[in-house]
């Protein structure tokens, strides 16, 4: 346990020895003043082009900075021959493939609450916590694909790229899983019906983040959104990817 | 370069056990989650110009294109198909006009305007479609004339309204001798005259119009002098029906 919260631990330590803080605290104040820009360019509804600019895009910068600083992070670790060193200790793989996912978590939590503080001030208290909370799941849920893609392609770009391809499908998998239904999609076509099925297939095991942290939560008079839902899709989904990932991780020769 | 790997059987026991589980968790998970909901989602109101030409980021057009690839698939909304009807025509026709402020040479908002948005069952709507394309027409009848003879024909024929369609012709024809408008674009009101039963008017435009030289194609020549001699006919007749005191107007009354 003490090796699991060291490790952990270190994970944060790294985090803010790197200044990912810092890039992250940059990132969100040139999107509010981005976000302010666009406000007084509008005629009506400043507030709502003010919060919704603002929350969608740091949305993303948040997701982003989780991705790179994972891959990176684990890559280094992995070219400098530092994990054989921490398994030469009675240190399990599963144990530090769950510290280290634990550590990303936390520091997912602490930008969820960076990027959330300036809305307090623009939307609800109450929108702004769940909207917050939401981000933190995303993020732990963006951090687990990453971290399982960096531990089993060794490479920043390949993961980075393969974590970006999953978030945009998993972002866009409800429309897609709606159009495939749509009347313009004709049944009588095989391919149609093939593609259909396969897309359905995919939504399955994915989580539908189109229904985490959305910026339409932070709206005045929104109603309050259901986070039991975003909670079970994060963990359901954390669990597989953790599973793959510790018998890619356990099968490899370090 | 593939990494060497271990055999299956040296994995600790948990490990594959929790990955089938995991597996089979997340495939519950995914058939008793709630499938998405198709909501109709209403025209959200065009953004204020400004934004538009900051979010393009410098490619105005490209970003117009986009835009109006949207604005097209909005009423197939994923699961829906939403009625032209059911659109808020006011916000359309304001993503419309940002769009072909985007960029000026773009003609697909003035092709949806006439050939999509206009065709809806809706005559305020229609001519709301067709207002907007005869305001564009102004800015740049060179480029745009193709759509608004497309608003000739929605005014003619979607409508039924020859004084809206003979108006909008005549500023086809009034178009500036610069702009590359073929022929037939320009003399639209004089076939709109006659289907208004106004012979005598459009007999003298025509006549006019093929004393004056402009038209040298000889085939459209011979099309033009043939629709002529039909109108002297028709004119002829009419006068000789209504005892030849009665204006070309009421050539289409039934005689007594």
């Amino acid at each position: 346990m003490k090796a699991f919260s060291s490790i952990a631990r270190l994970t944060l330590i790294e985090a803010w020895r790197t200044r990912v803080w810092l890039l992250a605290l940059v990132a969100l104040v040139v999107l509010l003043l981005l976000a302010e820009f666009a406000a007084g360019l509008a005629i009506t509804d400043s507030a709502g082009y003010r919060t919704g600019i603002y929350a969608a895009l740091a949305r993303l910068v948040c997701v982003l900075v989780t991705m790179l600083f994972v891959a990176q992070s684990l890559a280094r670790e992995l070219a400098d021959r530092l994990l054989d060193l921490t398994l030469a200790r009675a240190v399990s793989r599963g144990q530090w493939f769950l510290a280290r996912l634990s550590g990303f978590a936390a520091g997912g939590v602490v930008l969820a609450v960076l990027a959330s503080t300036p809305l307090l001030w623009l939307a609800p208290a109450p929108a702004v916590c769940a909207w917050g909370v939401s981000l933190a799941l995303e993020l732990a849920v963006v951090a687990a694909v990453c971290q399982t893609c960096t531990v089993t392609l060794r490479q920043v770009t390949s993961a980075v790229s393969v974590t970006s391809a999953f978030y945009l499908l998993a972002r866009a998998i409800d429309a897609m899983v709606l159009m495939s239904q749509a009347a313009v999609a004709d049944p009588t076509q095989w391919t149609g019906r093939v593609v259909g099925e396969a897309v359905r297939l995919i939504a399955l095991v994915l989580p539908a983040l189109d229904r985490f942290t959305s910026a339409a939560w932070l709206r005045s008079g929104a109603d309050a959104p259901d986070l039991l839902p975003v909670a079970l899709d994060s963990a359901v989904f954390i669990a597989l990817v953790i599973a793959i990932g510790l018998f890619d991780f356990y099968r490899s020769e370090a | 370069m593939a990494r060497a790997q271990r055999p299956l059987g040296a994995l600790p026991r948990a490990v594959p056990l929790l990955l089938v589980a995991a597996i089979l968790l997340q495939l519950a998970w995914g058939v008793l989650r709630a499938g998405p909901q198709a909501q109709v989602r209403a025209l959200p109101a065009a953004p204020p110009q400004a934004v538009l030409e900051v979010a393009a980021l410098g490619e105005p057009g490209v970003l117009a294109r986009l835009l109006m690839l949207w604005l097209q698939a909005f009423d197939d909304q994923p699961g829906i198909s939403v009625p032209f009807r059911a659109l808020d025509y006011a916000r359309l026709e304001d993503w419309l006009a940002r769009l072909l402020a985007l960029d000026a040479g773009f003609q697909y908002p003035l092709l949806a305007a006439t050939r999509v948005y206009g065709e809806v069952a809706d005559p305020t709507r229609q001519r709301r479609m067709i207002a907007f394309v005869r305001r564009a027409y102004a800015v740049d009848p060179a480029r745009r004339w193709p759509w608004l003879a497309h608003a000739v024909y929605l005014a003619r024929h979607r409508l039924d309204d020859l004084d809206l369609a003979l108006t909008l012709a005549r500023d086809l024809a009034a178009a500036p001798p610069a702009a590359p408008l073929p022929s037939w674009a320009r003399q639209m009101h004089i076939f709109v005259l006659a289907d208004m039963g106004e012979l005598e008017s459009a007999k003298v435009l025509l006549g006019g119009l093929l004393d004056s030289g402009e038209i040298d194609d000889p085939h459209e020549r011979w099309f033009l002098s043939r629709r002529l001699d039909e109108l002297e006919r028709q004119f002829d007749a009419g006068t000789a029906g209504d005892g030849g005191g009665v204006s070309a107007g009421s050539s289409d009354a039934p005689s007594e």
